[in-house]
């Protein structure tokens, strides 16, 4: 693969090994809400219909005329800064001979340039986003962290949804919607270009927008007294969902030792938490740790029988401990470091999640060359983990109480 | 070795069998770094009833997938999750209604090891009694869990309305009280009778050369012996026409209701080409009638009689088929009339599409030869039935607009089950 870096809002990765080529755009706006609701209300307007194709059914046929092309609008949270991404992959012209990426372009360009923005996709836009909110309180690991995370967090990122919220989704006029979408269009977006041969793109940045918006990102999640949530649900299982401020954040010297520290917690089959309290206890089915990295987030979630609550707390809290005391073995520190630089290695075969470690890395002013970051993931030791974990302090606790079987 | 191209997928892909009968699949992907592995067994959650050499045999429910936990248990101290672990490699498997899938991924160039660990520890059952009962509470958190997910839970309600007597009925992992059931012997017996390597499948998706991997799979194999396989058949579990419910309410915690309206159909055959052409005839159907390309689409949604939360699920096997429409409604009947409403409507006006939705469904099979699961798991399941891979891309163009009037008579013909899930009062 070839990354050209001349212009830092552009990569191109050429490979001829994928059977379709693909498309990001990238605009990135302040993590806050009202913000958040917005970026989503128009990521759905800009996959719905746009001036052009004005109905479902136009828009439907114009990409079944472009080789089923497929069209995709995310947000994302990346600490300070969202983005908003909106990519479409198409066949590879091995497959798709008379596919002309000139029309691929255009198509693009109309979706972000002209969304149909009127009373009846507005109001189609509420309320299929209102419905998906509802959707996703339906489901315990995603309200187990909103719950804890919003009971500890003031003005940080991780108290707004990334979805957006009722609230804010109930006060949005349709006038708010095209306002934004017009301040989105001055932006030049990070563009992204998977291919196997070269796309011309003069035509495209030419009906782009040019300033380059900057946000922060990265920060470190605060020391706070700790919060305890409990909420009761007629479900079969307890979820339990904690939060550790880690006090380390994306720049430190001590980052990677904390992603190490967190799969040694919670990312093998052979993690202390499965360990522990799935293997020798069968207490759980799932219990995991996974960080938030551009928070200074350290997150822990199991799915619980309600007897076994206050065990289970106590056992999380033996091995946070055994963490810190050294009481673990070299042998599973090297097997998480095999398992990191697995995880990177694999982004070569994944040209998504490429694009989405590489705009990470660029807004938060950062070099992306992966041998380098293997290289520094190789020299961690468990000293180094041990001193990351002393770090962690419990922040946030949010308790989703089943029924007692 | 069989080396099989196909020029309008561009892929190459071999074929050969060892001494004992396991059929080895290799596909090379060149360029790719990562290797993943999928060691395929023919035995689901819907053969725990099974005869053999006259006799029938009933294991508790959900045997299959308590069999595939208890594969990675060892009782010689051998830990085997972490043994894929230190060789940096991902180890998973699954379990379906029609196998058990045993796979690991790697992005290591030097192979033999993890790939012989995967043959090594499904081709060996040593567990103990006490792994059997410990293993016990962790499955039936599993259950939970996936009983408190909605669409799982719906999905499940909507099976048992449709099923007298097909165990589809019953969740991939049985009951609680079928797991508490469960003994060592039974998983032994149903390992020793299933878990033989002619009847299995070794799947290959790698950069490496197909006669690299060849090599370590056939020295280990020359290692090993297994006893004769003894001719299995499903125990036939004879299903009524109608549906056991025509209509199901029930109560859940949550935030909107749910509801799915399902046609039992009666499209079975044991023509697995048959079953794959009126699979696919109906989602043709389904996709004409119930999408953005039916301008009648969009005037449901703009009403709310629809939201994006709407779709449809067709299956086709040998021994059952739906059609399941599934959607967020307050109003069950009307969801149900829209859909019997737009069914029974000439198709003829959508028909001019249909070419360019064949292509769209093309594009998507070619897109997803490059994602290894898929393509290994379309592999595992088409050699399973005895279908070639081909046949996967070819069935599309044998579907006319004469044969998708023909299904939609039958969907039409079909008992129906309405299931609301509704929100707890």
């Amino acid at each position: 693969m070839n990354q050209n870096t001349k212009d830092t809002r552009l990569v191109r990765l050429k490979s001829s090994k994928f059977k379709d080529d693909m498309i990001s755009l990238r605009y990135v706006f302040l993590n806050e809400e009202p913000t958040i609701t917005l970026v989503n209300v128009l990521s759905y307007l800009m996959t719905d219909r746009t001036r052009m194709y004005p109905t479902k059914k136009a828009m439907n046929i114009r990409m079944d005329e472009l080789f089923g092309l497929v069209l995709n609008a995310r947000t994302s949270s990346v600490g300070y800064t969202l983005s908003l991404e909106l990519r479409v992959k198409f066949l590879n012209p091995r497959y798709a001979k008379t596919l002309r990426n000139q029309d691929v372009l255009n198509f693009i360009v109309e979706c972000i340039t002209r969304p149909l923005i009127n009373e009846e996709t507005f109001a189609e836009a509420k309320v299929n986003m209102a419905n998906a909110l509802a959707r996703a309180e339906d489901n315990p690991s995603v309200m187990g962290f909103r719950l804890a995370a919003e009971a500890i967090a003031q003005t940080e990122p991780i108290r707004w949804f990334s979805q957006g919220s009722k609230s804010h989704l109930n006060a949005l006029s349709i006038k708010d919607v095209q306002d934004f979408h017009q301040r989105m269009l001055n932006q030049k977006p990070y563009v992204f270009i998977g291919s196997e041969k070269d796309i011309p793109l003069d035509k495209l940045f030419s009906r782009l927008g040019y300033e380059e918006t900057i946000y922060p990102s990265a920060y470190v999640f605060p020391l706070r007294s700790k919060t305890d949530v409990k909420v009761k649900r007629e479900v079969p299982q307890t979820t339990l969902t904690q939060l550790y401020a880690s006090q380390i954040g994306y720049h430190d010297p001590d980052y990677l030792a904390l992603r190490i520290m967190t799969i040694v917690l919670g990312q093998l089959p052979t993690s202390l938490l499965f360990t522990e309290i799935r293997e020798k206890r069968s207490l759980c089915y799932s219990i995991h740790a996974s960080t938030l990295n551009f928070d200074g987030i350290v997150i822990l979630q199991t799915g619980i029988d309600s007897s076994q609550l206050k065990h289970v707390e106590h056992l999380i809290d033996v091995q946070i401990t055994r963490l810190k005391e050294g009481h673990f073995s070299k042998r599973l520190v090297e097997m998480a470091k095999k398992l990191m630089i697995a995880n990177m290695e694999s982004l070569e075969d994944d040209r998504s999640s490429r694009f989405n470690f590489i705009f990470q890395r660029t807004i938060n002013h950062q070099e992306y060359l992966i041998p380098q970051i293997l290289k520094q993931i190789k020299s961690i030791t468990k000293e180094d983990v041990i001193q990351a974990s002393k770090k962690l302090v419990l922040v946030s606790q949010s308790i989703i109480e089943g029924e007692n079987r | 070795m069989n080396k099989h191209h196909y020029p309008f997928i561009h892929e190459t892909i071999s074929m050969d069998t060892t001494l004992n009968g396991l059929t080895m699949v290799f596909i090379q992907k060149k360029g790719f770094k990562t290797s993943s592995f999928y060691l395929a067994v023919p035995y689901g959650s819907l053969d725990y009833a099974q005869d053999v050499e006259g006799k029938t045999i009933i294991n508790p429910l959900g045997i299959a997938h308590f069999l595939e936990h208890q594969l990675f248990e060892n009782n010689q101290g051998f830990d085997i999750m972490e043994a894929f672990s230190q060789l940096g490699a991902s180890v998973n498997a699954f379990t379906s209604h029609t196998e058990t899938v045993y796979t690991f991924t790697s992005s290591k160039k030097t192979l033999d090891k993890p790939l012989n660990l995967l043959l090594d520890f499904v081709q060996s059952l040593t567990i103990s009694p006490k792994s059997v009962e410990k293993e016990k509470g962790i499955i039936i958190q599993e259950l939970n869990m996936y009983m408190q997910m909605p669409e799982q839970r719906l999905v499940y309600e909507t099976y048992q309305s449709l099923y007298h007597k097909h165990p589809l009925r019953f969740d991939i992992g049985g009951t609680e009280k079928s797991v508490r059931e469960t003994r060592y012997d039974d998983l032994v017996s149903v390992y020793e009778r299933n878990y033989h390597p002619s009847q299995s499948v070794l799947v290959c998706v790698s950069p490496l050369p197909a006669t690299t991997l060849k090599t370590i799979i056939m020295n280990n194999q020359s290692l090993k012996s297994f006893k004769p396989f003894i001719q299995i058949k499903q125990t036939p579990h004879p299903e009524p026409v109608e549906v056991v419910r025509t209509y199901h309410r029930f109560e859940m915690d949550i935030q909107n209701s749910k509801a799915t309206f399902t046609y039992k159909l009666q499209l079975s055959s044991n023509d697995a080409f048959e079953n794959l052409r009126s699979e696919w005839a109906i989602r043709l159907l389904c996709e004409l009638k119930f999408s953005p390309l039916n301008p009648e689409y969009e005037l449901w949604l703009k009403d709310q009689r629809i939201h994006d939360y709407f779709g449809y699920e067709v299956e086709c096997s040998k021994t059952y088929a739906f059609l399941m429409f599934y959607g967020e409604t307050e109003d069950p009947e009307g969801f149900k009339k829209l859909i019997e409403n737009e069914l029974k409507k000439d198709i003829s006006s959508l028909l001019p599409y249909l070419e360019a939705l064949k292509r769209r469904y093309f594009s998507s099979m070619i897109r997803s030869l490059d994602e290894y699961d898929d393509y290994a798991i379309t592999w595992i399941r088409s050699f399973f039935l005895g279908l070639p891979f081909e046949e996967q891309f070819k069935v599309l163009d044998t579907i006319d607009e004469v044969f998708i009037r023909f299904v939609q008579t039958q969907v039409l013909k079909s008992p129906t089950a309405l299931v609301l899930m509704s929100l707890k009062k």
